[in-house]
């Protein structure tokens, strides 16, 4: 989407009210140059001093108050409805960024930390916001303020009028200076405060190291250096904004002296009367104050423009058009229970230039077919993870390499991919809520009946119930920010848990059991194939005893598959397996 | 106005800001001329109406609208000199808090990591300070010359004519009234919309840290309808201040125009009975701007303090939080120096912990001695209280009951600044700087020197790895770590430990995802180190526990089993239990698992 088309959408969410609030907004300014028109009817009656001029005096200061009146009302309707969609806009946004965020790809979050996300979304969307709602009304409070005021004065004097538009010509000019320098610091001043947010959001988030290693000083200079760039940013913002600023404002008092001078000699020589002067008097002050939110519109658009570039980075990022697809119920359920067949797979990671970057993956070709338990045992390096990350589609895949059933895995939606296979990573992430949320994490909104969401059932099968038993408040325990207050096993029971709650029909351990122990191990896999064993599992490990009694082992080097077969089999065809096999053998012999 | 417990908040400001009095009391000192200047451009008007202009005198005109300008740019400048220097006084004062805010949050015990979720902290430091740099010190700012230039105006109206000021006075009360209503439920608003902003940040974080979670669970509906609820929340509150708002600006705008029309009618039988000049009248007229847009601006001014407040409110409680070592009497680092310059033993007696100071004891009854030079296993299922140990040894959690004596000295009164140089930990979570690999395995420390560094990577057999990197030791990680693997990461984080050099290496499941083969490489190391160091050691290898000294079996807090290997297998207990289970996987599960061969 072009920069014109998002603003020119998000303005039709509110035409209505945007359309109602241009009325009112107009009745409000007309209002503001009729009423000084009464005011010099008074003046000049009470100059008169005659006592049939009281009567007609009385009457027009009744004017200046009714008129006064109507004009509050009109301004607060006014106001309403044309901040109001500044508001809803902001909500909106938050809202479809973080659809989008949530459905962009890997390679656009690996580009983006959160932190900057966040703060994009925290404080680039009020930079919107204004642009949506002050911004609005004030661009038409000038717009109609400079029009119709000039009019009214050109009625009482022209010649007045022309010269009262010097020093508006003179500040003006000044204005522009200043702003466009400021254009530049707002934007520099944003990047700054990312930068620091981002910075803060790596330190805590290492606080415990940090606390430990007595790292303070070392991380408190880091922060004084960004905090110092940003502080010395802001000082600059506030110089143009102290001395160039208000000159527009002072432009006002300028007119006045210009009026009295001017306006005085013309009194003098009778083509003006004292009340035309205290109208133009009033009439310059409605002339300055647009004037002066002329300053504040003009940052308000600016902020808003680089607001709308930080949003639109992320939001012209287009989810992949296979992303948006959606299988029919039909097509669906005919997938159920599919042989997963992957055919020559190769996969390098994207690099930033364009020369090749090495093979991760080099030309695989396997097959699980429907309830076959598979493992894959490769050393670190090897490429198990990519493998991984490639069959969940979470890197991004050319076609023609995966498929499940007769349907190529990246010509259906990843949605859709996801709810036949569960991966369980090997660095689980909790939300700070309970552990029974925790679970029923990507089970809530599946449709499936609750009576199916036997989460005690999966937390036994986990072999997390006895630990859960233990926490005070059982399974609504809170977990803390990462799962915090869980040791690593129980972290990666608990998302065992989790994978194991929502019927799905292949599921892939990568190295799930790594924080457990052996016998832990043992008892949870027990668990896993009894749970599912209609449906197929993908075990990485580089354990043997996690591998031993799968249907079929794939011996992963280098990204590539140097052997494959079973336990036994392995055992007499590949060196490396028996390496390791009995590096793990050794242990326990030796043990018992 | 301002009630008390706001100008407690206060304090800490103003505390930060006074270190800049010279550039405050420069700023301060240009107001009397702003203000002077300020009240001399009215009297010069009725002096050009009431002389020249109702009379028709046009001699002297000329001089006094020239006096008239020399006023003006009397007044700019003093008026931009004085919001300059205050300006820089509140950004430094701004500047000066965020750095005392990191200092301190370094200085928080893991209790309130446990509590607070990242992304609170953060907003603390950034949206906070943002509000409180933004609205309150300009709000402050101009608040502060208003109101004096207000008040100056008004006595100078009354100086003039104080019919007149009388009348103007009297549209005072009912626009203060309605000020304080509307500020009153403004307030209200503003502790909701911060509230369910913090909130709504928190669980966006959340699900942008695990994004990849929330994409592989299929639960993106998931999460944006419990984000759509905070955005509502957020938007209902908002349009709600937005309707205040609406009404208090439009009101006080209006009645600049009334107030126009009640001097008007009021002062033209005065002008009438030639008691009240027509130069007045029109000066009246004009100044009325003066003392009717500051009390307009105050309201907006009024609600950015407000703002302020909200934020000062989030920044105190991080103020008043207790620090990690606050209130505990603890010894001077001084006469700890000598005694803790080497390990000599640390003694657990009849150790209790649990976490917070509820729910159930995590540690119960726990004793043990490790002496210089010995090794120490931890063994024990998942959630046992092995990583609890640990924490507590590293003072990460304080609040023990019992008795745990390091060389002899009560843990809980040493300083843990003055104790953590004995230990090398290494924890289960890999943190990894945005900086080279170099610098995470000597974190900036300048006595680990280059070659310390590269031995340290020899010593968990990192260094080829390293070496096949770009850059290699100078390799940049992105992301906490993200361009490495997790192994790598491990070893990386291993090397660090190793480098860090303290007298007891305290390895916390520090093998876990290393493949086999390095896996037996890192369990060389550990053997080194088990012969050279002090160890304590939560590990499920079996080659890291055997050679230890002394290995103690946990099950659920309480120590089950101590000795060393030989002497628990003699036991036939629950050690020897753990181990023989490891041989005979087979016959334990062979029904599930087909035997292979």
């Amino acid at each position: 989407m072009t920069k014109s088309k998002f603003i020119i959408h998000y303005l039709l969410l509110n035409k209505y009210s945007y359309l109602f609030a241009i009325l009112c907004i107009f009745v409000v300014n007309y209002l503001q140059v009729e009423i000084p028109r009464y005011i010099q009817l008074a003046v000049d009656l009470l100059n008169q001093s005659t006592i049939e001029s009281k009567e007609g005096l009385l009457e027009n200061v009744q004017w200046v108050i009714a008129l006064s009146v109507v004009m509050v009302v009109v301004r607060i309707l006014s106001r309403m409805y044309s901040l109001n969609p500044g508001r809803i806009t902001e909500a909106t946004l938050k809202n479809d960024v973080f659809h989008r965020l949530n459905r962009l790809p890997s390679t656009f979050h690996e580009k983006y930390a959160s932190g900057k996300l966040i703060s994009i979304i925290n404080n680039d969307l009020n930079g919107i916001r204004l642009f949506y709602g002050i911004g609005f009304l004030q661009l038409f409070n000038i717009l109609f303020a400079l029009s119709l005021t000039p009019i009214w004065m050109w009625r009482i004097s022209p010649e007045l009028t022309l010269y009262s538009v010097i020093p508006i010509v003179i500040a003006s000019v000044i204005f522009w200076l200043g702003f466009r320098k400021l254009r530049a610091l707002h934007s520099q001043r944003l990047i700054r405060l990312q930068n620091l947010s981002e910075q803060l959001m790596n330190y805590l988030s290492g606080i415990d190291l940090i606390k430990n290693q007595q790292m303070g000083d070392w991380v408190t200079n880091e922060v004084d250096k960004v905090n110092r760039r940003l502080f010395d940013c802001t000082m600059q913002i506030a110089k143009i904004q102290t001395f160039f600023m208000p000159i527009l404002d002072y432009a006002n008092h300028f007119m006045k002296v210009l009026i009295l001078g001017l306006g005085g000699y013309y009194l003098l020589q009778a083509k003006l009367s004292i009340g035309e002067i205290t109208a133009f008097l009033s009439y310059s002050v409605l002339l300055a104050l647009p004037l002066m939110h002329l300053g504040r519109i003009a940052t308000v658009y600016q902020m808003g423009m680089i607001s709308i570039d930080s949003v639109q980075n992320i939001l012209n990022n287009e989810v992949p058009s296979t992303d948006m697809l959606r299988m029919s119920d039909a097509e669906k359920s005919s997938l159920r229970g599919s042989t997963l067949l992957v055919q020559n797979l190769s996969y390098s990671y994207p690099s930033a230039k364009n020369e090749p970057n090495e093979l991760v993956l080099k030309n695989l070709s396997f097959t699980i077919e429907p309830g076959e338990k598979v493992g894959v045992l490769g050393s670190i390096g090897s490429g198990k993870s990519t493998l991984v990350n490639c069959l969940n589609h979470h890197l991004s895949l050319e076609k023609g390499h995966i498929f499940w059933g007769s349907k190529d895995i990246t010509q259906m939606s990843r949605q859709d991919w996801r709810s036949y296979v569960r991966t369980i990573t090997q660095d689980p992430f909790l939300f700070s809520d309970t552990i029974f949320e925790n679970v029923k994490f990507g089970a809530n909104h599946q449709g499936q009946a609750t009576d199916d969401l036997d989460v005690e059932q999966v937390l036994e099968l986990s072999q997390l119930s006895e630990d859960v038993r233990r926490f005070g408040a059982g399974d609504q325990t809170l977990v803390g920010e990462k799962g915090i207050m869980l040791s690593g096993g129980q972290k990666q029971r608990l998302s065992i848990a989790r994978a194991l709650l929502t019927p799905s029909d292949l599921i892939i351990m990568d190295n799930v059991l790594s924080a457990v122990d052996y016998e832990t191990e043992r008892t949870i896999l027990k668990a896993v194939f009894n749970r599912i064993q209609g449906q197929s599992l993908l075990v990485v490990s580089h354990r043997v005893s996690a591998l031993e009694y799968m249907d079929k082992i794939l011996v992963l080097e280098q990204g590539e598959i140097i052997a494959r077969g079973t336990h036994a089999e392995l055992l007499g065809s590949c060196s490396y397996y028996r390496e390791t096999w009995e590096l793990q053998q050794h242990e326990t012999e030796t043990a018992a | 106005m301002i009630k008390s417990p706001d100008l407690q908040y206060l304090k800490h400001f103003f505390h930060y800001a006074s270190r800049y009095k010279k550039t405050a009391i420069i700023g301060l000192l240009m107001m009397p001329l702003s203000v002077a200047a300020n009240l001399l451009f009215p009297w010069l008007v009725i002096q050009v109406i009431d002389e020249h202009l109702t009379p028709g005198i046009y001699a002297g005109l000329m001089l006094l609208i020239v006096i008239m300008l020399v006023v003006l740019v009397v007044n700019y400048t003093a008026d931009a000199i004085y919001t300059y220097f205050l300006r820089i006084t509140g950004q430094k004062a701004v500047f000066d808090i965020r750095m005392a805010l990191f200092e301190r949050i370094l200085k928080l015990p893991r209790t309130y990591y446990d509590k607070t979720p990242t992304g609170v902290t953060l907003s603390r430091l950034t949206s906070d300070l943002e509000v409180i740099g933004e609205s309150f010190v300009l709000g402050v700012l101009s608040l502060v010359k208003d109101s004096i230039n207000t008040l100056a105006v008004l006595i100078f109206m009354f100086f003039i004519n104080w019919q007149l000021a009388l009348l103007i006075l009297l549209v005072f009360p009912p626009v203060l009234m309605l000020t304080q209503y509307v500020r009153n439920r403004l307030r209200e608003m503003y502790a909701i919309t911060r509230s369910s902003l913090a909130k709504g940040t928190g669980f966006l974080q959340e699900c942008l840290l695990g994004v990849k979670t929330v994409q592989l669970y299929g639960a993106e509906e998931e999460v944006e309808s419990k984000y759509h609820g905070y955005t509502e929340d957020f938007l209902g509150a908002q349009l709600k201040t937005n309707k205040y708002d609406a009404t208090l600006f439009s009101i006080i705008t209006g009645i600049t125009s009334i107030t126009i029309g009640l001097i008007i009618w009021y002062g033209s039988g005065k002008v009438l009975e030639g008691v009240v000049s027509l130069g007045v009248l029109i000066a009246f007229i004009n100044t009325l701007e003066k003392v009717f847009v500051p009390l307009r601006d105050f309201t907006s001014q009024i609600a950015s303090i407000q703002r302020s407040f909200a934020a000062f409110e989030h920044i105190e409680e991080l103020f008043v939080e207790d620090l990690e070592e606050q209130g505990q009497k603890l010894l001077p680092k001084e006469s700890l120096q000598h005694k803790l310059a080497n390990f000599e033993t640390l003694e657990f007696k009849n150790v209790r912990f649990q976490y917070g100071g509820v729910g159930p004891y995590v540690l119960d009854d726990v004793s043990f001695t490790l002496n210089k030079g010995e090794q120490l296993a931890l063994v024990g299922t998942t959630g046992s209280g092995k990583s609890t140990i640990i924490r507590i040894m590293s003072k990460t959690y304080m609040d023990y009951e019992g008795s745990i004596l390091l060389n002899g000295i009560e843990l809980s009164s040493i300083p843990k600044d003055a104790m953590l140089h004995l230990f090398s930990l290494m924890q289960q979570d890999v943190f990894l700087f945005e900086q080279n690999i170099h610098f995470n395995i000597s974190l900036g420390a300048d006595e680990i020197s280059d070659d310390a560094v590269v031995d340290a990577a020899q010593y968990v057999y990192a260094h080829d790895f390293i070496l096949g990197l770009p850059g290699q030791y100078q390799f940049e990680l992105k992301n906490s770590g993200s361009n490495l693997s997790a192994g790598q990461a491990q070893l990386i984080s291993f090397a660090r430990s190793v480098a860090q050099g303290g007298q007891v290496m305290m390895l916390d499941e520090a093998t876990s995802s290393v493949d086999s083969v390095t896996e037996n490489l890192i369990q060389k190391a550990i053997g080194r180190l088990f012969a050279e160091k002090t160890v304590i050691a939560i590990a499920h290898r079996l080659s890291t526990i055997r050679h230890s000294d002394q290995i103690l079996v946990l099950n659920q807090g309480k120590i089950v089993e101590r000795g060393n290997h030989q002497e628990l297998l003699a036991k036939d207990g629950v050690y020897s239990s753990l181990l023989t289970d490891d041989a005979n996987i087979e016959d334990d599960e062979g029904l599930l698992l087909p035997e292979n061969g």
